[in-house]
């Protein structure tokens, strides 16, 4: 699968796609979202990984810069260390199915993951 | 027969002073010829008896004698006769009223003074008709009293006005009474003075009832004498009813108010307030009331006046404006939260125009193709600015902007201003000139960055409007005076200009000059009234000459204090002491090669020696070997630290003057550094002047005084180690008691550059240091006290290790917080990490450097951040950092992210409490690096 992971927070970068690398995953790294963004457009990926709060584009901002370019099709799933009473105020596009909170959980991840493919 | 009596006075007087005077001479000649003339004398004494008795009295047989002893008493009772007529006649005259009496016939026959005074007569009026010094109206006035006394024949009183002397209108009231059949007694009396004061209290009681205010006089007891119309309309009564009790009018939550009144009309005269009157109806009224102490001639007993005003329409129309007030700010704050949510929803549309502009860009193009891309990359970098100065205007107008003080060279400014605009000028083939006045200040004190805006933004414009000709740009020193001085910014084009009827509106926002400017030049139309807004916040002033297709002229008028000429490396310095840091060794503790680089370039630039070690070790063997006159030490090195290093130097007892290099600016950093014995800090990444002023200073400053503050730092230490004798318990606590507060003084002293307040903090604290024993210390604030000059960042010094002496004598009789400090260890663990590492493949040592990098990093942002008050991205990064805390399962830390996110973005922390705990997060965050290394290490991961 190829996914594209955004986190502005290097370490838990590098430690998904440390792990979705090993889990055989074709993963393409970027720690802001604009740079995600072109990467997305370019690669098409599966599956966009991509923290919430972000300095300057905040991840649910490139889920409606995708949306309103026609991408909507695009596949995404949050992960955030954001308070749920926080997430509300955030917008009304998250899910049960893909919000998934820090500190990362990969069997949680992979649930997830399947969830959103499927 | 002869009228005697009162009415003819003075004729009588004269007459009998006449005779008085015939017979005296008469009787000394008799005596004198006493035989001769007995004849003459009987003669005399036969006519006196006859003038003066009508009986048949003869003096004839009378001896000589009798007739002597006759005349003499008669010549007595003339006198006394004569004496009181004088006395009568006086009496007469000293009264007010004037008196005349004239007969029947109209001839005045005596007046007194007053008489003359008050009829304006220059002569005496005797033998004069009385109808001589009336007008031909008044006479027929007179006369008319006349025939009325004659026929009523009784006292007749009546108020009269007459025209006197000059014309003056002369009020009298006039009595005329018979004395007998032919003669009229006639007394005035002048109340022409009575009479205008009638005339001014009648207009001023009209003026009273005609008040639309509440008038009345009380008693003593505020119980009601007088009241004015307004006020019975607003009691509500009608009659003059006046057994009403002012304070039974009053509604009021005060009960002491009656003491109130008392006491404050006792105390200023006058007491002013805000009541509610209680009308008759129950209507509850709010009144401004004023109440004054009058007088009462009459009786002793005090009156008030009070006036009262009905306030309820003001009390509404002021609601209403509040009202109005409320709905205007709730439409700004409206409109904010209308800009902030439009800039996001502009954002997202901007975020794939240029996203995807980048991606096309990339793409193999034709001319034509890059042609379009380069536009829309140029509308959109065009639609970036115009949603940055939205953004701008509303943090203005929210009054979110802040101005800074800090010093910049004026200069300096200039030129990058120059530089930015070359090319562009160079572009449109435009000529661009700078024109700087020598007499500017080299340093002043301000915000450069807004002054930047604001040259840049009227640059900009210029050069926009600009097609042929160019633009000059001047600044002009207009003021220097009081350590302040006015700058004059002028921006002047050769552009379209701007029509005289726009110039007025030109600097409000959403305005251009003409509808089709937006479409033809771009801009928003907000840059001008943004120019404007941080002018004004700055206290300066903007105005603009413009002809149309002539050009435009901007002129910028700011004041800047004027601040301490920034050195200016080796050109103005002292030879002296220029010479001495030339000959001076310098070493530098410094691990990082590109910043040995820079060092290297530096000092090569300025001329001077400067030997460089990799690290803590190499240093103190260089400085053991060299005779190193400053020392320069980062603090952040392998192998040994700054730290530790400056504690070895300073136990081998080397007191060369060590400088910290530090990135980390934190106050408590700079604390420390002092604390341990290094003398001065510099910040990474270094400002040339800085650098170059502190070695200057240090390669001048005698080895004592470097000593005097080792010692300092020295005997504290020891202190701390127990190693000294402790000063007195009850001196201790004392000094823990004051302290705080005269330091705070004493920074706010520094800060306010208040040589006073210096010098009065300065006394107490050496006073205080002095008593625990800090005596070297305590001897640096005897000389700030003695006025000795120091250097300022001398203050800086004292300040610090005043703060740091504080601190650890608190904490050393606060053990139990010592204590508590030690318990926050930091636990971390790095199963997650271990968990996706395999053998030898690095990617835990990675993933541990990454850690301690970014977080130093974040760290560096977070200070940042926090020196401009730019607290939401302190919760940002800290939230960042949050992720990295909760993956490696450090709970401490990571509930303290939470806490300080919370804190920054949601303002559930004071600012005090936010910086408190950003300490205790950094230590920690520090502490991490150590724990997380030893893990690491015990781990196998490096």
């Amino acid at each position: 699968m190829k996914i594209i992971i955004v986190d502005d927070n290097i370490l838990v970068l590098k430690q998904l796609s440390r792990y979705l690398e090993k889990q055989g995953h074709n993963v393409i790294e970027n720690s802001n979202a604009m740079d995600a963004l072109s990467d997305i457009l370019k690669h098409q990926p599966d599956l966009v990984i991509s923290d919430l709060l972000m300095p300057y584009i905040t991840g649910n901002e490139l889920y409606d810069t995708l949306n309103y370019m026609g991408k909507s099709k695009t596949k995404m799933l949050f992960i955030t260390s954001l308070q749920d009473k926080y997430l509300r105020d955030m917008g009304e596009i998250f899910t049960e199915d893909n919000v998934l909170k820090k500190p990362l959980n990969f069997d949680q991840l992979n649930k997830k993951m399947n969830a959103i493919i499927n | 027969m002869r009228k005697t009596g009162i009415l003819n006075i003075e004729e009588v007087v004269r007459e009998k002073d006449l005779e008085i005077q015939k017979l005296k001479k008469m009787l000394e000649s008799t005596q004198a010829k006493h035989n001769n003339t007995s004849s003459k004398i009987k003669t005399l004494t036969q006519q006196i008896v006859q003038l003066y008795n009508n009986n048949n009295f003869s003096a004839e047989g009378l001896s000589d004698e009798k007739s002597f002893t006759l005349i003499k008493t008669v010549v007595h009772s003339l006198e006394k006769k004569k004496s009181s007529l004088f006395q009568q006649i006086n009496a007469l005259n000293s009264l007010e009223e004037g008196i005349a009496i004239f007969d029947n016939k109209g001839k005045v026959n005596f007046h007194n003074q007053a008489f003359k005074n008050i009829i304006g007569a220059e002569n005496s009026l005797t033998g004069i008709h009385w109808s001589n010094f009336f007008s031909k109206e008044d006479k027929f006035f007179i006369c008319k009293k006349i025939i009325q006394l004659n026929k009523k024949e009784e006292l007749l009183e009546e108020e009269f006005s007459f025209l006197g002397n000059n014309f003056k209108k002369i009020t009298v009231v006039f009595k005329l009474s018979l004395i007998d059949d032919s003669n009229y007694l006639c007394t005035i009396k002048d109340i022409t003075k009575d009479k205008d004061k009638n005339i001014l209290i009648k207009q001023q009681s009209k003026l009273i009832e005609a008040s639309s205010d509440f008038i009345g006089i009380t008693d003593h007891n505020f119980k009601f004498n007088f009241l004015n119309e307004a006020a019975k309309k607003l009691i509500g009564i009608s009659s003059t009813n006046l057994s009403i009790r002012f304070l039974d009018l009053i509604v009021s939550e005060n009960e002491n108010l009656l003491a109130d009144f008392k006491y404050q009309l006792e105390v200023k005269g006058s007491w002013k307030g805000e009541l509610k009157l209680q009308t008759k109806s129950g209507i509850l009224i709010p009144i401004n009331t004023q109440i004054s102490i009058g007088s009462n001639t009459q009786k002793r007993e005090k009156v008030y006046h009070i006036i009262i005003q009905d306030i309820s329409e003001r009390k509404k129309a002021f609601e209403k404006i509040i009202d109005a007030k409320n709905i205007a700010e709730k439409n700004m704050e409206i409109r904010q939260q209308f800009l902030a949510n439009m800039s996001h929803e502009i954002r997202t549309p901007m975020n794939a125009i240029i996203g995807l502009s980048n991606l096309l860009a990339d793409t193999k193009l034709n001319n034509l193709q890059k042609d379009y891309i380069d536009s829309i990359k140029l509308s959109s970098e065009n639609l970036l600015v115009i949603i940055n100065d939205i953004l701008d205007l509303s943090k203005i107008e929210s009054g979110k902007l802040t101005i800074e003080s800090i010093p910049f060279s004026i200069n300096k400014l200039m030129d990058s201003i120059e530089k930015t605009f070359q090319h562009k000028t160079k572009e449109k083939q435009l000529f661009f000139e700078i024109n700087k006045d020598p007499l500017t200040p080299k340093t002043i004190i301000g915000d450069p960055t807004r002054l930047s805006q604001i040259l840049i933004n009227l640059v900009n414009n210029a050069i926009k409007f600009t097609q042929t000709g160019g633009i000059k740009i001047g600044v002009k020193t207009i003021q220097n005076k009081d350590n302040k001085v006015s700058l004059s910014f002028s921006i002047k084009d050769t552009g379209i200009g701007i029509s005289a009827n726009k110039l007025q509106t030109i600097f409000e926002a959403f305005t251009q000059e003409k509808q089709d400017t937006t479409r033809k030049f771009g801009g928003t139309g907000l840059g001008l009234a943004i120019v404007k807004q941080i002018t004004e916040i700055q206290g300066g002033e903007i105005s603009v000459n413009s002809i149309l297709n002539k050009g435009s002229e901007f002129i910028v008028n700011l004041q800047f204090e004027i601040g301490e000429e920034l050195s200016e490396p080796k050109n103005n310095r002292n030879k002296n002491s220029q010479s001495k840091l030339e000959k001076a060794r310098i070493l530098m503790a410094e691990d990082y090669p590109m910043n040995q680089l820079l060092a290297k370039s530096l000092f090569t630039k300025w001329g001077l020696n400067l030997d460089i070690v990799d690290n803590g070790i190499e240093a103190i063997e260089a400085v053991k070997n060299g005779n190193y006159d400053i020392i320069l030490m980062d603090i952040q090195m392998p192998e040994m630290d700054g730290i530790e290093a400056t504690l070895k130097i300073r136990e081998a007892g080397i007191e060369t003057p060590i400088i910290a290099v530090t990135a980390h600016a934190f106050k408590e950093e700079r604390e420390k550094c002092l604390k341990i014995g290094m003398n001065d800090f510099i910040a990474k990444p270094f400002q040339e002047e800085d650098v170059f002023e502190k070695l200057i200073y240090f390669s001048n400053i005698k080895e004592n005084d470097a000593k005097d503050i080792k010692k300092i730092e020295l005997e504290e230490i020891d202190i701390l180690n127990g190693k000294t004798s402790m000063p007195d318990h009850e001196d201790m606590e004392q000094f823990l008691l004051y302290a705080p507060e005269l330091i705070h003084d004493f920074e706010k002293g520094i800060d306010a550059e208040d040589k006073y307040e210096l010098k009065k903090s300065g006394i107490l604290l050496q006073t205080l240091f002095h008593q625990i024993n800090k005596k070297e210390f305590a001897n640096q604030f005897y000389k700030l006290a003695r006025g000795k000059k120091l250097q300022n960042h001398k203050y800086q010094e004292l300040l610090m290790t005043s703060k740091a002496l504080y601190i650890d004598i608190k904490n050393y009789f606060a053990l139990p917080v010592k204590n508590n400090k030690t318990i926050m260890k930091v636990e971390m663990d790095l199963s997650q990490i271990k968990a996706l590492a395999e053998d030898n493949d690095g990617f835990g040592k990675e993933m541990i450097e990454l850690y301690i990098n970014q977080s130093k990093e974040q760290l560096i942002e977070i200070n940042k951040n926090v020196e401009d008050k730019e607290f939401l991205k302190v919760g940002g990064l800290i939230h960042s950092m949050k992720a990295s805390f909760s993956m490696l399962n450090c709970s401490i830390l990571s509930n303290l992210s939470i806490e300080l996110e919370d804190g920054c973005k949601r303002n559930t922390l004071s600012e005090e409490e936010i910086l408190d705990k950003l300490k205790t997060f950094k230590t920690l965050t520090e502490q991490s690096f150590e724990t997380i290394i030893a893990l690491g290490k015990s781990e196998n991961l490096i």
